[in-house]
């Protein structure tokens, strides 16, 4: 069974949260849920309405709360602090990475996402 | 910094990248296309725009068919209510552009440059006034065209 059984996704593009969902299940993982947000409001409160969250994927550029804010406010609580957190951004070599990466941020994914760039961070063997 | 792009190296890497996302985001082929032919006659078009902050002021607009979008989501979703398959065309189209700008921008200026963009929209009424087009591209995607337009934007203060 896979370490990753309940997967936040926040991006606000709905065709995005499905190409993670299909690429996450082409990896061979078989999560038990995927939640969906499309901001990190959204996502900040599914996380204080459920501690089941084991991984979270999220996107760089969305309203009404970013991915560095949303990210910097999950790493600066005890409560969210160790959920590993993916980041996808459809701009390579930003200048946000080195603050995401200090932050424990497993890995940068550039868009659009598919399972081969995802295995990786996942720790999925091929 | 420059101020404008320049135009054949735009082009070619706004092609490369438009062929790029489409390959990979729904496996289909993107082919440069002759830019005489009428866009989409008696189709309904969709078109989206995307304001480019750094590390120059400009925008960059796609237009296609709704028919291709609803293709793409074919491609994604396996099985799609009509309706839905309505409104996800035009976000499939905005994520699509949000992908592309942010490639091409990578592509075009290279690492270390910090670039900053605004979130894609729909548009439907164009306000050609404040821009100004440098560089146009029509790709034929299996048999649908796309077209792609950057533009230097004169901001009003």
């Amino acid at each position: 069974m896979s370490a990753y059984q309940h997967i936040l996704i926040v991006d606000d593009s709905p065709t995005s949260r499905m190409i993670i969902e299909r690429c996450v299940q082409m990896c061979g993982l078989e999560p038990q849920h995927f939640y969906h947000a499309e901001n990190g409001i959204e996502a900040l409160g599914i996380l204080s309405e459920t501690s089941a969250i084991d991984l979270i994927i999220t996107d760089i550029n969305m309203p009404k709360m970013d991915g560095q804010t949303f990210v910097r406010l999950l790493k600066n609580r005890d409560e969210t602090r160790e959920i590993p957190v993916i980041i996808t951004s459809s701009i390579a070599d930003s200048s946000f990475e080195p603050e995401m990466s200090q932050l424990g941020v497993m890995a940068v994914v550039k868009k659009p996402v598919s399972p081969e760039k995802l295995v990786g961070p996942l720790g999925v063997e091929q | 910094m420059k101020d404008t792009f320049q135009r054949e190296k735009a082009a070619q890497i706004l092609q490369d990248c438009i062929s790029s996302v489409l390959a990979e985001m729904a496996f289909m082929d993107a082919l440069p296309s002759s830019l005489q032919e009428p866009l989409h006659e008696n189709k309904e078009t969709l078109n989206a725009s995307i304001d480019i902050l750094t590390p120059l002021s400009c925008n960059l607009e796609i237009a296609t068919s709704r028919l291709l979008c609803e293709r793409i989501i074919d491609i994604l979703y396996f099985d799609t209510e009509e309706t839905v398959k309505h409104k996800l065309a035009e976000d499939t189209l905005l994520e699509i552009l949000n992908i592309i700008a942010g490639q091409f921008l990578s592509a075009y200026f290279g690492q270390g440059a910090v670039i900053q963009l605004e979130l894609p929209r729909l548009v439907y009424i164009q306000d050609d006034k404040s821009k100004d087009t440098a560089v146009q591209v029509l790709m034929d995607v299996e048999g649908e065209h796309f077209l792609a337009s950057l533009s230097s934007v004169r901001y009003r203060y």
